[in-house]
């Protein structure tokens, strides 16, 4: 499983990488961190072994095959489930900073809700469903500033602008 | 002022209506994901100051009573649990929901969590004295053994062991980023003010559990995940069911008040405690994690009982157990009670109608859940499509509220991408939200035991094992090693039985 | 919550107006009051009551709005940090702010506040547990000193660490201080026997006594009327006098006219017997300084504080 030697790599770096931010502290706060750490470094070895052991174990010709398909699968998953989503998300979060809540809401439901769509067949990327995003988008924004701005008195982000 | 006409001022209009309100406004908070009882109840709190104190504690404590519960239902529904301590029910309860038995799951859950309720409240109102003085046992050695066992409940849930092991340690790394409270020094800040405050647990359950959750959702088609059916199933039945698992409900009520004592802790560890000691009782041939009963029940009547148990030191010592508690005691010193063992003689009153009015939270959660199941699955007819934008951002507010922190919001996002990628790699989020939880009190309680041991001149060990009460912890951490070890192997030969066979 | 039809069909248009609100209106919008603490606790309590009956003052909706985290830090350096437009203001235990600002490498400074009023004095003080052999000062003195690092002190909070460390000082013992994340926290350690004294507020009088734990002086300079039965520490020749403030604060260059408003407006609170007797409900002794007394009390205060930091810093830091 490459994804476990990936898992196992990262583990095994970044724990590497936090030890070395611990060593300036005082004792008593270094002690738990690098425990911790040591133990991740150690779980890194062990996943990194166990996927090279799986991986020398050789595959058969028709698992191998279902095994490509796999991974093809999950690198589709990671971009179209993680990646754009993520970036989605991501944007709204400046926008969050910039604009303020609201507005950074209405832009997540609008692509999110296109996104969806566009995903679940790229066909039905039309005028119709601009429309429907954008009526969807502001009603949520309304329900949402009238629950929790004007109902419950919540503070909401507001942004650099706003 | 004596029981009987306290208990007769229970019985009038106001007092019920503040009750329902209460608990319908926590049933609320409780399912938006981000949003917990303690946000309802420090909303609420302003209008309590103008209320007779008992009234406005009654409308405090059904919004406790009630946000313990709502988290269930989003996660039974769409696999979000709208707080920690709705996780477990999310993993039974969820894929219920996709064999279309989602009100059968709802049902499970509202009458674990009325069983779990009354256990917790009748010990609450039966025996807060003794309760107070045990907890009080608890002192770093305890705590320490404590939060350990909650570490070893993590090897019971099903997965790779190497995986949970990971998700663990990356829990406990991600509760020592930021000030530490012992040295006050800088840990994995980076210079970042954002980080100096921690990490806290709502907007990574956010990220990890309902970002995650909501990408993959994306591009599912309708009735792809979930399909709504009007399932017909009578309520007696799912109770008899829930009474016929032996002592199932009971156990894991009593588990719930004894653990929800502990200050900090309390309620996550209870609740995961009782959802792994319900896998390894369970007589069901359902597997756990795809739907079985069994661990909605045991999660849900822990979580519900330690809403009675948190409440003891507060009302015995004036202590609060839990950041929910906390804002209730700050209610009443408000309204100048001073809580401590002379309340119930000073203000019976007030102590009297709150604790037996806390049966009646229990009741309005009861039928406002019971009588609202029909309605709370509907959400199962909606388009996937407007489901993830919703709920988006929804928790992107609930991230923000917590604190009033963007930054939190920015955490919320981030483990939201390791999230999905975790879950597509089968990496399990629970012992990362436990790991995150007990971090912090392993290492405290530990440094505080170093600390107390070198000021008595005896070497740690000795103190962590002084009392009788931390050797029969440390028994307990063996015990639950034991039979953690004896699942795992069980379940390795059923699975390899099933292979041959 | 001040919410009718017009605010609600206004929002849109209130929304997309520019911070650009002219200064003798003030306040036309929602004011924050950032407290850097979680809900529940003193500082909290403060904030709240005042907001209540400021918000009916300005005639003004005024949010609570919690900013816990790093021991008050997180909360401060918003406050400081915000726009000095009225708009954002701050309660919160003074001092805090000058303990973590001499202790930590804080962004925020003394001098980025604007210091407006205070309400309260709250003196810190030393219980003992219920089943500890000493119930007076001299009694855990002698033992302090007779054995050194023994004692175990639990504390919490900036303040709590710099009381614990000058008691022990200026009685000249060596203690142990021992860390708990907040009062809550500390009070149950204490009650269970788990260390020997707690370094805290006067607030945790009631319930601590409630519960057989016994007081061994308040740092202050003299007898509370609240507790008139509990010692100072200075009547019983220990010269110690610390404590909580708790101060309502801008950030430093508010308009002048807006400063004047708020003034104004604290002023004419600070009289009203409803808040007052909320204070008392509460146990917090009551005392409201304005905008000149308040600068001096903490110009005093500081200059007491600043060498007791420096003298312990070590401790603080490295312990």
């Amino acid at each position: 499983m490459i994804s476990n030697l990936i898992l196992g790599v990262v583990t095994l770096l970044s724990s590497v990488f936090f030890y070395r931010q611990t060593t300036d502290l005082p004792e008593r706060s270094a002690l738990f961190p690098q425990f911790v750490l040591w133990g991740l470094a150690i779980v890194g070895v062990l996943l990194i072994f166990q996927a090279l052991l799986a991986g020398r174990k050789g595959v058969g010709e028709n698992e191998f095959e279902a095994h490509l398909e796999a991974r093809a699968k999950l690198k589709e998953t990671l971009f179209f489930q993680v990646i754009i989503p993520g970036g989605l998300l991501l944007i709204a979060y400046g926008l969050l900073l910039t604009v303020g809540f609201y507005l950074a809401s209405a832009f997540l439901v609008f692509t999110v809700y296109s996104y969806h769509t566009y995903r679940i067949d790229a066909g039905n990327l039309n005028r119709a469903l601009w429309g429907r995003a954008a009526i969807f988008a502001v009603v949520i924004t309304l329900f949402m500033y009238l629950i929790f701005t004007l109902l419950l008195g919540l503070p909401a982000p507001s942004g650099a602008l706003f | 002022m004596d029981i009987v006409s306290i208990l007769l001022n229970l019985l009038t209009p106001s007092v019920f209506l503040v009750v329902f309100a209460g608990v319908l406004v926590g049933i609320v908070v409780g399912a938006i994901p981000g949003l917990n009882g303690a946000i309802g109840i420090s909303l609420l709190l302003p209008l309590t100051f103008t209320m007779e104190p008992q009234i406005g504690l009654l409308l405090l404590g059904g919004i406790y009573m009630g946000g313990m519960y709502g988290g269930s239902i989003t996660a039974i529904l769409i696999n979000v649990p709208g707080d920690v301590v709705a996780a477990p029910v999310a993993m039974e309860g969820y894929p219920l929901t996709k064999q279309g038995r989602s009100k059968e799951a709802l049902y499970y859950s509202i009458f674990s969590s009325m069983f779990g309720g009354f256990i917790g409240v009748l010990i609450l109102i039966l025996f807060t004295p003794p309760l107070a003085r045990f907890a009080l046992q608890f002192g770093p050695a305890e705590m320490f053994f404590v939060s350990l066992s909650g570490l070893i409940i993590v090897g019971a849930l099903s997965g790779s062991i190497l995986k949970a092991a990971f998700a663990v340690l990356l829990g406990l790394f991600i509760s020592t980023v930021g000030v530490d409270l012992i040295t006050g020094s800088e840990r994995f800040t980076f210079d970042s003010i954002g980080l100096r405050a921690g990490i806290s647990v709502v907007p990574v359950v956010l990220g990890l559990f309902c970002f995650a959750e909501m990408f993959l959702n994306i591009g599912k088609k309708p009735g792809e995940q979930v399909q709504y059916r009007d399932q017909k199933i009578a309520r007696m039945t799912v109770i008899k069911d829930i009474l016929r698992q032996r002592f199932l409900v009971w156990k894991s009520g009593l588990i719930g008040t004894l653990v929800g004592l502990l200050p900090g802790v309390g309620t996550t560890l209870a609740v995961f405690m009782s959802y792994g000691d319900a896998k390894r009782v369970s007589r069901r041939d359902i597997p756990f994690e795809q739907g079985n009963p069994d661990g909605i029940i045991a999660a849900e009547s822990a979580n519900n009982a330690t809403v009675g148990s948190s409440m003891v030191p507060l009302l015995a010592l004036g202590v609060p157990g839990s950041p929910t508690s906390a804002i209730i005691a700050g209610a009443l010193v408000i309204h100048g009670i001073v809580l401590g063992p002379s309340l119930f003689v000073n203000r019976p009153d007030v102590a009297f109608t709150f604790l037996y009015g806390m049966l009646l939270t229990v009741v309005a959660m009861t039928i406002i859940g019971a009588v609202g199941i029909k309605y709370f699955s509907y959400i199962l007819k909606i388009k996937m499509e407007y489901i993830v934008p919703t709920v988006l951002v929804f928790a992107l507010f609930g991230a923000y509220s917590l604190r009033n922190s963007l930054f939190d919001v920015f955490i919320a996002i981030v483990l939201g991408i390791a999230g999905a990628i975790f879950k597509k790699i089968q990496v399990p989020l629970a012992p990362i939200i436990i790991g995150l939880v007990l971090g912090g009190l392993i290492e405290t309680n530990l440094a505080r035991a170093m600390r107390i041991a070198g000021a008595r001149n005896m070497p740690l060990w000795e103190y962590l094992l002084a009392t009788p009460l931390s050797k029969g912890l440390v028994a307990l951490v063996v015990i639950m090693l034991l039979v953690v070890i004896r699942m795992r192997h069980k379940e390795k030969v059923a699975a390899k039985e099933a292979k041959n066979g | 919550m001040k919410t009718n039809l017009a605010v609600l069909l206004s929002a849109p248009f209130l929304l997309a107006a520019t911070g650009a609100a002219q200064a003798q209106d003030y306040p036309t919008k929602t004011i924050q009051i950032v407290v850097p603490y979680s809900a529940g606790g003193g500082g909290d309590t403060v904030a709240r009551i005042v907001a209540d009956r400021l918000s009916e003052e300005l005639d003004q909706t005024i949010n609570v709005v919690n900013r816990e985290g790093a021991g008050g830090e997180i909360g401060i350096d918003e406050i400081a940090r915000s726009d000095a437009d009225g708009y954002t203001l701050g309660v919160f235990g003074y001092p805090d702010n000058f303990v973590l600002e001499h202790t930590r490498d804080t962004n925020f400074t003394f001098d980025d506040l604007d210091y407006l009023a205070a309400f309260d004095e709250m003196p810190m003080g030393v219980f003992a547990s219920p089943n500890s052999s000493h119930s007076t000062l001299e009694e855990v003195v002698n033992y302090g000193q007779e054995n050194p690092g023994e004692m175990i002190i639990g504390e919490s909070g900036a303040l709590g660490l710099l009381h614990a460390l000058a008691f022990a000082e200026r009685s000249e013992m060596q203690v142990t201080p021992v860390r708990y994340s907040g009062g809550g926290e500390l009070m149950n350690a204490l009650l269970g026997d788990h260390i020997d004294l707690a370094s805290t507020s006067s607030m945790s009088h009631d319930p601590i006594v409630d519960s057989d734990g016994k007081p061994i002086g308040f740092a202050a300079e003299e007898r509370m009327d609240m507790f008139p039965s509990v010692p100072t520490f200075k009547e019983q020749g220990l010269d110690l006098v610390m404590g909580v403030s708790r101060v309502l604060v801008a950030p430093a260059g508010l308009p002048d006219d807006i400063r004047e408003t708020i003034v104004v407006a604290l002023d004419e609170i600070s009289t009203d017997e409803k808040m007052i007797a909320n204070f008392k409900n509460a146990a917090i002794p009551y005392r409201y300084l304005d905008d000149s007394a308040v600068d001096e009390m903490l110009e005093a205060s500081n200059s007491v504080l600043m060498p007791v930091i420096e003298k312990n810093l070590d401790q603080i830091k490295g312990n």
